[in-house]
């Protein structure tokens, strides 16, 4: 039974950076309407971001910083095009570009150590906390931050700034016509999600206290996705939710493994199948989600 | 009956704007002054080009050439939520109430300058946010009692029915608090006695001071409500004036008949 | 250099037969069917399989034919028609496009394992001067180049292929004017999907086969429908080759593992300088 805990707490730190994760992705999807399938390569962006800077001896703090900033400058800059386009051809967009990312940390080794990735920066209060207690300290650091974002998130949706974005997703003209600069909208909403990714990417390193391409595959944001529908667009505590549901799916079922007779590799196609039926039944049957409101919904 | 074409002071000034879609001229060299406080309608069949000029006049379209002005400045480049900052409103054909937002956030969306629009009043301000949106409810409530949708405050706006669309349309006026509104068809499928309501109320509307300009296929409601009347047609105003000048004119008898 | 067009036209060849039915789908159904890729890997797989047991590689190809029209016509009958019945947007579509995609995936990984696949083929090659050309290149453009003209002729002779361009350019007035667009839509998937099967075997003669390859592929794809003309089957043929040349000429210029980007970089400036695409019409 001594082994169980440090793994559910091992879970519950993924499932923490997932919904850190996810919750950028419902305010760029749920609040704004925009289709956003590149979203892990802000993930990529901020990690790699400090990474690099901490391991080039930049105090932790001030590397966690500039990566979180450079994550929203992209993140703005991406919306230049962004909301020009229609949203099949951003969703294309957004996706090629973060197999961009992927492609440049893998290839330009100089920099992001290429297919071996970095390891050795700092981990926040690395040297205060001792090793074995590095796991539970992380697993509240994290939860905090989601605890802190989703209140700053859930304060956002109630208030005037959510009711617009509400009347951008359904109606952008109504929203010009009353005033409503549609353009920087959308802006806020995918920095607001691209600085949230960043911080999911850079906790996902500390995790591991080592980052490389393999981490940002185009699947992580599909998992991000699956996790909000499964929660419900546009619902903060549906992401959380949708989180532990799905990492929980995962995990779960990573312990069955060895009880099943198939091979590892096959064992984990089955429950990839299992998710990707999971996304095509919601859409169906359930597109609101969990806790989404049917006549709320905007697909 | 001149041109249209002054460079005066009027609430609304169109001059010789275009705009080509393709092989097809929606608005042919247009020319249309509204002075202050007025209702003016737009009348013309159908496919004359009124709604892509109301289009242009409020931003969500540019035109290919020419000029409009609203109270003497050039807004032919102004982006469409600059246009509502000068105190310019808009309502639908089909009504576009934000269906799956409450009757009463409609309204409150209308409000301008919104300090919770911005995230960081929202964020570090939360008592100003909250105080402003107390009043901004209050005056939603006041316009929905005057409008008879109190009831339905919270009611989802996908829910009400086409006339009170209408009516939420001008609810959301009243709160934007416009001076000049582009109103489209604002009597389109609402039965007579809703009309007669509507008519009250842009009565009221212009004896605050505002001045309108009103597509409407109702001859009778231009008739009644209008001081003054454009016609359009295949994309030009082909006549201007007075409502019974209007109605007996020749050109605007034969754009109808034509257009059948 | 002329090595380098060689291998473009090819690989074009590949993603055109795959274009063709991902522009189809969007201008049909609106639909940016993110599976397609896939799709077309699961078409590969299966003409694999089938070439392994019949030990014939043309069998093989009819295999990935129908293997991947087939799926098509499944997925078309249990997802997609009941999504549009009850009004899914086109975002829904895609996302739940997704879904298929993910599902595709691992449906191939579970049945295939993880290690890489090869066909059986054994290739020539033949000199012309300085210029080295494979058999299977030959095979690859000959049957491209063969099945894409058949396809030309059924769009421009046939009444099927009418239809077809009627509900693609305007929707509304081709189920007036009496097209069974249902039938129309049925079609779409089979030949769509099948042309993609073709491809992905094709594209195995020359290539291991990954479980991942569909999604790779598919950007090309997007490219090159977006660069021809969304919508525009002819587009997607023209911007298959364009991506395909341009893909494998930069390897000129760039280094190789870059060469992914080409096609994305192509489809950002279309999408910036001029969204219709090369054969499209205007938006």
């Amino acid at each position: 039974m001594e082994g169980i805990f440090p793994y559910i707490g091992t879970v519950l730190i993924m499932v923490g950076i997932y919904a850190l994760f996810a919750l950028g992705l419902n305010v760029q999807w749920g609040f704004a309407g925009l289709i956003n399938i590149g979203h892990v390569a802000f993930m990529a962006i901020g990690a790699y971001t400090m990474a690099i800077l901490n391991l080039q001896g930049v105090p932790l703090a001030l590397s966690i910083l500039i990566g979180l900033a450079l994550a929203g400058g992209v993140g703005a800059l991406l919306t230049l095009p962004a909301i020009r386009l229609k949203a099949d051809y951003l969703a294309i967009l957004t996706v090629g570009f973060s197999e961009i990312v992927r492609y440049v940390a893998l290839n330009e080794g100089w920099l992001t150590g290429g297919a071996q990735g970095l390891f050795g920066f700092d981990i926040p209060l690395g040297g205060v906390v001792p090793a074995e207690q590095y796991n539970l300290f992380l697993l509240g650091f994290v939860w905090v931050t989601v605890l802190i974002a989703f209140i700053l998130l859930q304060r956002l949706a109630k208030s005037p700034w959510g009711r617009v974005l509400k009347s951008i997703r359904e109606d952008e003209d109504v929203a010009r016509v009353l005033g409503k600069n549609v353009s920087r909208y959308k802006m806020q909403a995918f920095l607001l999600g691209s600085v949230l990714a960043s911080l999911a990417g850079m906790m996902l390193a500390f995790y591991h206290q080592y980052l490389g391409p393999g981490y940002y595959y185009p699947m992580e944001t599909f998992y991000a996705w699956i996790i909000v529908i499964l929660g419900g667009s546009a619902n903060n505590l549906g992401t959380l939710l949708g989180a532990l549901l799905l990492w929980g799916f995962l995990s779960g079922t990573r312990f069955l493994s060895p009880l099943v007779p198939l091979s590892a590799y096959t064992f984990s196609a089955l429950r990839m199948i299992l998710v990707g039926l999971l996304l095509i039944v919601l859409m169906l049957y359930r597109p609101q989600g969990v806790l989404g409101k049917k006549k709320e919904l905007t697909f | 009956m001149n041109n249209g074409c002054d460079i005066a002071g009027p609430a609304l000034s169109v001059q010789d704007v275009t705009k080509t879609f393709g092989a097809l001229r929606a608005v042919d060299s247009c020319c249309l002054d509204v002075t202050a406080g007025v209702i003016a309608g737009l009348i013309g069949p159908n496919g004359a080009g009124k709604t892509t000029l109301f289009n242009i006049m409020s931003g969500l379209l540019a035109p290919d050439s020419g000029k409009i002005f609203m109270n003497g400045q050039e807004v032919t480049h102004l982006p469409a939520h600059k246009r509502a900052g000068l105190g310019v409103g808009r309502t639908f054909q089909i009504s576009r109430s934000l269906r799956k937002l409450q009757v009463l956030d409609n309204l409150k969306l209308a409000a301008q300058s919104q300090l919770g629009e911005r995230i960081q009043n929202v964020w570090f301000q939360p008592g100003a946010v909250r105080k402003q949106e107390r009043m901004i409810e209050e005056k939603a409530m006041e316009v929905l009692r005057f409008l008879n949708l109190y009831e339905l405050k919270d009611e989802y706006a996908g829910n009400l029915s086409g006339g009170q669309k209408k009516l939420l349309e001008i609810g959301r006026m009243l709160m934007l608090e416009p001076e000049l509104i582009l109103m489209d068809e604002p009597l389109a499928g609402v039965n007579p006695a809703l009309g007669e309501e509507i008519n009250a109320h842009l009565r009221a509307l212009k004896g605050k001071g505002l001045t309108m300009l009103v597509i409407e296929h109702n001859v009778k409601h231009v008739m009644t409500v209008c001081d003054v009347v454009y016609v359009m047609n295949q994309g030009k105003i082909i006549a201007q004036g007075a409502p019974e000048a209007i109605r007996n004119d020749e050109r605007v008898i034969e754009a109808y008949l034509g257009a059948r | 250099m002329v090595n380098y067009v060689l291998s473009g036209i090819t690989l074009g060849c590949i993603i055109a037969l795959g274009a063709i039915g991902l522009t189809l789908a969007y201008g049909v159904l609106r639909f940016a069917n993110f599976s397609h890729g896939d799709t077309l890997a699961a078409g590969a797989y299966i003409g694999l399989f089938i070439s392994r047991v019949s030990g014939n590689l043309f069998l093989g190809a009819v295999g990935a034919i129908i293997g991947a029209a087939l799926i098509g016509l499944g997925l078309e009958k249990v997802v997609w028609r009941p999504l549009r019945g009850k009004g899914a947007s086109p975002i829904a579509m895609l996302i739940t496009a997704i879904g298929v995609a993910i599902l595709l995936r691992h449906v191939v990984m579970a049945i295939a394992g993880p290690t890489l696949q090869f066909y059986d083929v054994r290739a020539r090659m033949f000199f012309l001067g300085d210029i080295m050309i494979s058999s299977v290149q030959i095979i690859i453009i000959a049957t491209a180049v063969a099945v894409m003209l058949v396809f030309a002729y059924i769009l421009q002779r046939t009444k099927l292929g009418k239809a077809m361009r009627a509900t693609s350019d305007e929707p509304a007035l081709a189920k007036v004017s009496g097209i069974d667009v249902n039938r129309v839509i049925t079609w779409v998937w089979l030949i769509g999907t099948g042309l993609a099967g073709l491809g992905g075997f094709l594209y195995g003669l020359q290539t291991a086969l990954r479980p991942d390859m569909g999604f790779h592929l598919l950007f090309g794809m997007f490219a090159a429908s977006i660069l021809g003309g969304i919508g525009n089957p002819y587009g997607a043929m023209l911007g298959g080759i364009i991506i395909g040349l341009a893909q494998d000429l930069s390897l000129m210029v760039i280094p190789s593992q870059y060469k992914i980007a080409v096609g994305f970089v192509i489809m950002i400036i279309v999408l910036v300088v001029r969204p219709r695409g090369i054969l499209g019409k205007a938006v």
